[in-house]
C-alpha cells in the first residue's frame, strides 16, 4: 500500500516534536518553527519516491535524522557561548523529574551537543549512525558526547530541588500530623 | 586482559543491547564490578532512559499538527507546480490547459461554496491545500473509471458516493471517464467528456447545501488562472456543480440546463 509523506510524518510527529523540544531546550515557539521548516525542507528528498528512491530506508529513522541535522547545521553556523557547567551529582534511580526538568537541563548543553545527546544518549542511535546523519565522524560524536556531564549536572540540580521540595512537603505533613 | 573506564564503558554501552560474551566484554564487566564510578555511569544511563519515557508523554498539539500539514501542503504544491513547469514543453499546451481547466473549476467551486465570497474573488494562498488534498486522494487511490458507458459510470458513482449521478447526454458529447475528487473533505465526482476534440469537465460535489442557483457563465474573474476559459456553475439543493471546457459557453449552458 502506498503511503504518502504526510501520512508517514503524521505517524512520527509526536516523536519529532519531542526531539525538537529537547533540541530547543523546551522553547516551544522555536521548536515548532524548526519542525515546520525542517519537514518542509525534507519533503522533496523523501527516500520513498523520486529519482534517488531508496525504499529500504527506515523512514522514521531518516526523518528524525533530518530534523536533528537541520538543527545541528544551524547550531554550527551560529555558535553560541558554551553554557557554564554546574557541579552536582545526578543520583541514579527513580525520579519524579518531569519533561520540563529535562528541557531545563538541556539548556545547559551547547546546542550542537544537544543534537548528539538526543540521537545517541536518549534515542540510542549507534555512534556511526549518528555521525552519518549529522555528516561528521564518530570521533566528533564522541567529543560532543562529553557534554553528557552538562546534562547530568542540570538534572542533578533539578533532582536536588525536587528532593528539597519533597522533604519540605513531608516535613510539613509531619508537622500537621504532630 | 585489563581495561580502563573509557574502554569498559565503550564495550558495555548501551547496556540494553545484547552482545556476545567475548573476552573484551568479559574484561569490561570485571572492571565494572570493581569500579564504583562506572557503576554510577550505567545507573545514570538507566535513569536517563527513564527520563526519556517522561519526554515521550508529550504529544504534538493539534494546532502544531495542522501547521505541519499546511506546511507540507505548501511544499507539495510548490513541487508539483515546479514539475509542471519543467515537464511541459511548448507542444503540450493542451495538457497544460487541461490542468488549468481542472484547477480553475476547483477554484470556482470553492469560491462559490464559501460563505460571503463571490465567484470573482481570486483564491487565497491557503486554498492551494485543497488542490493538494485532491492530489493526495488520487495518489493513494485508484478511484476512477474509464468508460463510455453511462450505466457503468452510474454504477461506479453509486458505489463510491452512494448517489446515482447520471452523466450528461447531448448530441456530439462523448463520455470518456469519471473520477472521485475531494473538495474540503467532501467527496465528489468529476465526469470528463469530449466534444470535437475539446475536453469538458463536469464537477458534482454533493452535500454543499449552498442553495439552489441557476446556471451562469463565470467569465468576470480577475484571476488569470483560467485564461478566459468559460466556466458554468450552478447548484441544486444538494449538489454543487460546475462545467468547464474549451468550448462555446452557450454549449456549456445548454449542458447545464439539461443537468438541472
Amino acid at each position: 500500500m502506498i503511503r504518502t509523506f504526510e501520512e508517514r510524518v503524521g505517524q512520527e510527529l509526536d516523536g519529532l516534536y519531542q526531539a525538537a523540544l529537547f533540541l530547543y531546550a523546551g522553547d516551544r515557539d522555536s521548536a515548532e518553527s524548526h519542525l515546520l521548516a525542517a519537514l518542509g525542507r525534507a519533503f522533496p528528498d523523501d527516500p520513498s519516491v523520486g529519482p534517488a528512491r531508496a525504499p529500504e530506508v527506515d523512514f522514521a529513522h531518516w526523518i528524525e535524522g533530518r530534523v536533528v541535522l537541520d538543527f545541528f547545521r544551524q547550531a554550527r553556523s551560529t555558535p553560541g557561548t558554551r553554557p557554564v557547567s554546574r557541579a552536582g551529582v545526578f543520583p541514579a534511580g527513580e525520579h519524579t523529574l518531569k519533561g520540563a526538568d529535562v528541557h531545563a537541563a538541556a539548556a545547559l548543553v551547547a546546542p550542537e551537543a544537544r543534537a548528539v545527546l538526543w540521537l545517541v544518549l536518549i534515542r540510542r542511535w549507534a555512534y556511526a549512525d549518528a555521525a552519518q546523519a549529522l555528516g561528521i565522524d564518530t570521533a566528533q560524536v564522541r567529543a560532543l558526547l562529553a557534554s553528557r556531564t552538562d546534562l547530568i549536572d542540570g538534572l542533578a540540580s533539578s533532582a536536588y530541588a525536587e528532593d528539597v521540595r519533597q522533604k519540605g512537603h513531608r516535613s510539613m505533613q509531619g508537622g500537621e500530623a504532630g | 586482559m585489563t581495561v580502563d573506564c573509557h574502554a569498559a564503558r565503550e564495550a558495555l554501552w548501551p547496556p540494553e543491547k545484547p552482545r556476545l560474551c567475548d573476552p573484551e566484554v568479559v574484561a569490561a564487566r570485571e572492571h565494572f564490578d570493581g569500579c564504583p564510578a562506572c557503576q554510577e555511569f550505567l545507573a545514570q544511563d538507566r535513569s536517563l532512559l527513564g527520563l526519556y519515557a517522561r519526554l515521550r508523554e508529550e504529544c504534538a498539539p493539534q494546532d502544531v499538527r495542522e501547521r505541519v500539514f499546511d506546511e507540507l501542503s505548501r511544499a507539495r504544491w510548490d513541487q508539483l507546480a515546479q514539475e509542471q513547469v519543467e515537464a511541459a514543453p511548448p507542444a503540450s499546451r493542451l495538457t497544460r490547459r487541461r490542468l488549468v481547466l481542472g484547477l480553475s473549476t476547483m477554484v470556482i467551486l470553492v469560491a462559490v461554496s464559501l460563505p460571503g465570497r463571490g465567484p470573482s474573488e481570486a483564491p487565497a494562498p491557503d486554498e492551494a491545500a485543497m488542490f493538494v488534498e485532491d492530489y493526495l486522494r488520487r495518489a493513494v487511490g485508484e478511484e476512477h473509471i474509464e468508460s463510455g458507458d453511462p450505466e457503468e459510470i452510474v454504477r461506479f458513482l453509486t458505489r463510491e458516493l452512494g448517489m446515482a449521478l447520471r452523466p450528461l447526454e447531448l448530441q456530439g458529447l462523448e463520455l470518456k471517464k469519471a473520477e472521485i475528487c475531494l473538495f474540503q473533505g467532501r467527496r465528489g465526482a468529476l465526469i470528463v467528456y469530449e466534444k470535437d476534440g475539446a475536453s469538458i469537465a463536469h464537477y458534482l460535489v454533493p452535500g454543499a447545501q449552498s442553495g439552489r442557483r441557476a446556471p451562469r457563465v463565470s467569465t468576470d474573474r480577475d484571476d488569470d488562472l483560467a485564461n478566459g476559459m468559460p466556466v458554468v456553475t450552478w447548484s441544486t439543493e444538494t449538489i454543487e456543480q460546475a462545467l468547464v471546457g474549451e468550448v462555446d459557453p452557450q454549449f456549456l449552458l445548454r449542458l447545464a440546463a439539461g443537468a438541472t
